[in-house]
């Protein structure tokens, strides 16, 4: 049962994209938007089926369902592994996915490309389940690289727009710098243990712990290490880390559904769950997680400083993802995986919820997307106000809220752990939290606080079609931790599919209830950071709006280097792009143009041509030559059967 | 045993003078007659090696329909042949070299490999000579029956084919067109008038 | 003695007749056809020859279809034969050189 729940629940969003997308045109809107939710929200009713009946029975599902091809003695395989971590994934992601399709209805209302978007999001559902469901390196790769296609897709999805097609560009070449790594990764433990299943490979880990890879003369590393880090380089591009964060800005320009479900939802959480489903490689390489970890901590900390002085609504929620991205790869750093993948579950639904409550300020304010137009729109958009400030108060971890538990839990995991980085690490998560806040709180206080601008007097509140996901966001942002915190967190609901090191278990000790979490959370520092940075916004923003204004603010040498981005971008397109484009220009003009194009192409048909010019006389065009030269080959070769049986007999 | 052999070597020196008749023949319709003795003779031979059924069909169909085929194209096409005929000359000793060779060929094939063919062609009583026709049909209706099958949808094929390929519809020719005559509308072609008395 | 070899040899003479016809011919197409015939039937004596040498009847059978095939390959032959009359008032082979251009 099992089996079929889950390959139907694949399968769903598919048909429902390919309805959509070949016959979305002629049977208009209702059909589009009828077929793709209910394909996706029979996936998602599946999904719920399938987490509750793995949870109670405890059962994993790994099986092959399709062999893919054989290559001598490696077969490749498509199959199913259901775990509680897979089905987990699976009901965020169709949730989501669920909430995003009814919000575009009425997002995406006037668009003359709407059965396209329908069909891609689908697409993009069917792509992010094959990721999650995967049971070897290869459908895990496909699913990998399909979201990536579609995440391309719809990031230029208004494409006679110039940025977003460079904003698509973008984030597809940076995407392809990390899954070369991970390509690579998975390469390497092919070559050793010579197969691409889970199951093998983790049965085979001490094996590849104990390979050695050679670089140079002396210096060499176990393939277990290279393969983790390698793999996480491509975590590193889905999941957008520093130094590959640089697309996630930029995929704003993309639709606001696509934000919300796509870059803060669920596809930019592949990586975090690639580190978890790959955990018991991880475990058994302290480099790789220290790598890991160093890395996640400073993404969580820098970008989130980046977002504090954006003006673009969407792009400081973006930097707020890209934020407590490195926060959930910081704690699978720690090897907290549990912990990284509850913070994913919660953060996938406040991040969507402020992602499409920013798109309903979008569409109120007539695609207004500049926060400092903004103001004083608390009393036009009601709905929109409340489930923004729901999501805000997730975010910073307010104590109560589902963002709270996760982001408490994990701080305090990477507080007590001792591998290199750590300490870092944890000023980094602790500093972040105070941004967090800030910059969340400057965000809601601009939009919604202050005076109302005048242009946005005539401002209505969203269609129902787009309250109706946030206020059904908004419920699991406050709630879905309260019952899951314990199970998933400190009991045992990932140990069939996760490594849970020893070490780890220490700092779980202390809990009872998720009651008990909250009352021994105000005893720690988190909280009255967050509450802090809640304070500083407050007044720098509603109180004294005038300390950041004027020159000498904007002129620091502070200010110019996150207006820059820390210069990344300018690294990469004046280091990089531009000698690749030299490197390119020169092979173009000496390989292509002169080598394939006159010598190889163009030779060979001048070449030809010439032959043939001349042989063409052969060509009589009446019947007798011809039957002639058929008759000369039927003797030549009778004449050659004679020879090879007289030397026969 | 001797007759038979007499019985052989005259036909077969016939077949040969008849084959050679077709292709050096001016005029086809002598073409096609030695072609006929060269299929009755042919059929002599098969008798020989108990191919009874076979022979007789040779001389039905072949001579029997498919010659009076060609005999009946030539004479409808009436083929001027007091056309003078260039080019014989000169291609006639290729012809005949490539066809010696050939022959020359094909000889040496069987000779070479000549314990594959060793034996008398027997002429014993064995089982497939017992009753030729009743075996064959047993064997087509059995065995291959879908290949026979499919050659009768060939022959089919072939009937329309030739049909489709040599029908022509003529202008000018009166003839019945049933559609019309069915389909047709006394409303259309009959109009009545309503005459007044004082109108005439 | 009549041997196998006999009648091999037999068919392969009728053979090279046939083919020799093929080429020699200029004039008419018909000729051409009527070669076809006796290459066909030196064919058929072949298999009736080894049919009977391995008292095998498979062979005949082949033969039997052989002949049903030949007959439709004359009956559209000719029929072709006829159009192509109509359209270029000819049947000598030399003029048949729409191949070219």
């Amino acid at each position: 049962m099992i089996f079929e729940y889950s390959l139907i629940a694949l399968l769903s969003p598919l048909v429902g994209s390919i309805l959509a997308a070949f016959l979305g045109k002629s049977l208009g809107k209702t059909f589009v938007n009828t077929s793709t939710i209910l394909g996706v929200m029979i996936s998602f009713v599946l999904s719920c089926i399938l987490a509750l009946e793995i949870y109670q029975t405890s059962t994993v599902l790994n099986q092959n369902i399709y062999t893919w091809l054989n290559i001598g003695s490696f077969s490749f395989h498509i199959g199913f592994l259901i775990d509680n971590l897979t089905a987990s994934m699976m009901v965020v992601v169709t949730f989501v996915s669920l909430m995003v399709h009814i919000y575009t209805i009425g997002y995406m209302h006037d668009d003359p490309g709407y059965h396209r978007f329908f069909a891609y999001i689908s697409l993009f559902t069917f792509s992010m389940l094959s990721l999650v469901m995967a049971n070897n390196f290869l459908q895990l790769f496909f699913g990998w690289e399909a979201v990536g296609v579609m995440s391309y897709l719809l990031i230029g999805f208004w494409y006679t727009k110039e940025s977003a097609i460079k904003a698509n560009l973008k984030a597809f070449l940076v995407n392809r710098v990390g899954d070369l790594s991970m390509i690579l990764g998975i390469g390497i433990i092919f070559s050793i243990t010579g197969s691409l299943d889970y199951q093998t490979t983790f049965f085979e880990s001490q094996n590849l712990a104990q390979t050695e890879l050679f670089f140079i003369n002396e210096w060499n590393i176990s393939a277990l290490t290279a393969s983790c880090m390698l793999l996480f380089g491509g975590a590193m591009g889905k999941s957008a880390q520093m130094p590959l964060h640089v697309w996630l800005p930029d995929s704003m320009e993309g639709p606001t559904p696509i934000s919300a479900l796509i870059h803060a939802a669920t596809m930019v959480t592949a990586g975090v769950f690639l580190l978890a489903r790959m955990s018991p490689l991880f475990e058994l390489s302290s480099t790789a997680l220290s790598f890991v970890l160093i890395i996640g901590a400073t993404t969580a900390l820098f970008t989130g400083i980046l977002g504090l002085i954006q003006n673009d609504i969407k792009r400081v929620i973006a930097y707020s993802t890209l934020s407590q991205l490195g926060y959930m790869v910081a704690a699978a750093g720690v090897s907290a995986y549990s912990v990284s993948l509850f913070h994913l579950m919660t953060h996938a639904f406040f991040k969507a919820l402020l992602f499409l409550a920013a798109g309903s300020v979008i569409v109120a304010l007539h695609h207004e997307q500049d926060i400092r137009k903004m103001g004083g729109l608390k009393s036009k958009l009601p709905i929109t106000y409340v489930t923004s400030l729901i999501g805000s108060l997730a975010l910073i971890g307010f104590p109560g809220f589902s963002g709270f538990f996760s982001k408490d839990a994990l701080i305090e995991a990477i507080g007590h752990a001792d591998i290199f980085g750590s300490g870092f690490a944890y000023a980094s998560v602790i500093v972040g939290v105070f941004i967090t806040a800030l910059y969340s709180f400057r965000l809601f206080f601009k939009v919604f606080h202050g005076s109302i601008n005048e242009h946005h007097s005539d401002v209505k509140e969203s269609p129902v079609s787009i309250t109706l996901p946030l206020i059904l966001l908004a419920i699991p942002s406050v709630m879905v931790a309260w019952p899951t915190v314990g199970p998933m967190v400190f009991g045992s609901y990932f140990a069939t599919s996760i490594a849970q090191p020893d070490a780890y278990q220490i700092f779980g000790y202390e809990y009872s209830t998720a009651y008990g979490f909250l009352v021994h959370a105000f005893s720690g520092p988190v909280i009255y950071i967050a509450m802090m940075g809640v304070l500083t916004a407050y007044v720098l923003y509603i109180q004294k709006p005038n300390i950041l204004k004027g020159k000498s603010f904007e002129s620091t040498f502070i200010y110019r280097l996150l207006e820059n981005k820390y210069y990344f971008d300018d690294l990469y397109e004046e280091v990089i792009a531009k000698q690749a484009r030299n490197i390119g220009q020169r092979f173009w003009s000496l390989g292509d143009v002169k080598i394939i194009d006159n010598w190889i192409v163009n030779g060979t048909a001048y070449r030809i041509g010439n032959i043939a010019n001349r042989i063409k006389v052969i060509q009589t065009g009446y019947i007798y030559h011809y039957v002639l030269m058929m008759i000369l080959g039927l003797a030549i070769f009778l004449g050659w059967t004679i020879i090879s049986a007289g030397y026969a007999s | 045993m001797m007759l038979l052999e007499i019985i052989f070597y005259v036909f077969a020196s016939v077949l040969i003078c008849a084959s050679l008749g077709v292709i050096l023949f001016k005029n086809p319709v002598y073409s096609a007659f030695s072609l006929i003795l060269a299929f009755i003779t042919t059929g002599l031979l098969w008798l020989l090696l108990e191919a009874e059924f076979l022979a007789i069909v040779l001389v039905l169909v072949y001579v029997g329909a498919v010659m009076v085929l060609f005999l009946f194209v030539i004479m409808m096409l009436n083929i001027n042949i007091e056309e003078e005929n260039s080019g014989f000359t000169k291609i006639a000793p290729i012809a005949i070299f490539l066809g010696l060779v050939i022959a020359a060929e094909l000889i040496a094939l069987f000779w070479i490999q000549s314990d594959h063919f060793i034996g008398e062609a027997s002429f014993s009583s064995s089982d497939i000579s017992a009753n030729n026709t009743l075996l064959l049909g047993t064997e087509l209706f059995t065995k291959y029956i879908l290949s026979f099958e499919i050659a009768g949808f060939i022959l089919l094929l072939a009937i329309i084919v030739s049909i489709s390929l040599t029908l022509r519809s003529r202008k000018n020719v009166k003839k019945q067109v049933a559609r019309d005559q069915i389909s047709a509308d006394p409303k259309k072609r009959v109009r009545m008038v309503d005459i007044k008395k004082g109108d005439m | 003695m009549v041997t196998l070899q006999s009648y091999l040899t037999l068919s392969a003479l009728v053979f090279s007749i046939g083919i020799t016809g093929i080429i020699i011919n200029r004039k008419n197409i018909i000729i051409v056809m009527m070669c076809t015939e006796l290459l066909l039937i030196s064919v058929n004596f072949n298999f009736i020859a080894f049919s009977h040498q391995l008292q095998d009847l498979s062979g005949q059978v082949f033969v039997f279809f052989i002949l049903t095939v030949a007959a439709a390959e004359a009956a559209i032959g000719l029929a072709i034969l006829v159009a192509l009359y109509r359209n270029k008032k000819s049947i000598s082979v030399s003029e048949l050189n729409t191949l070219r251009n």
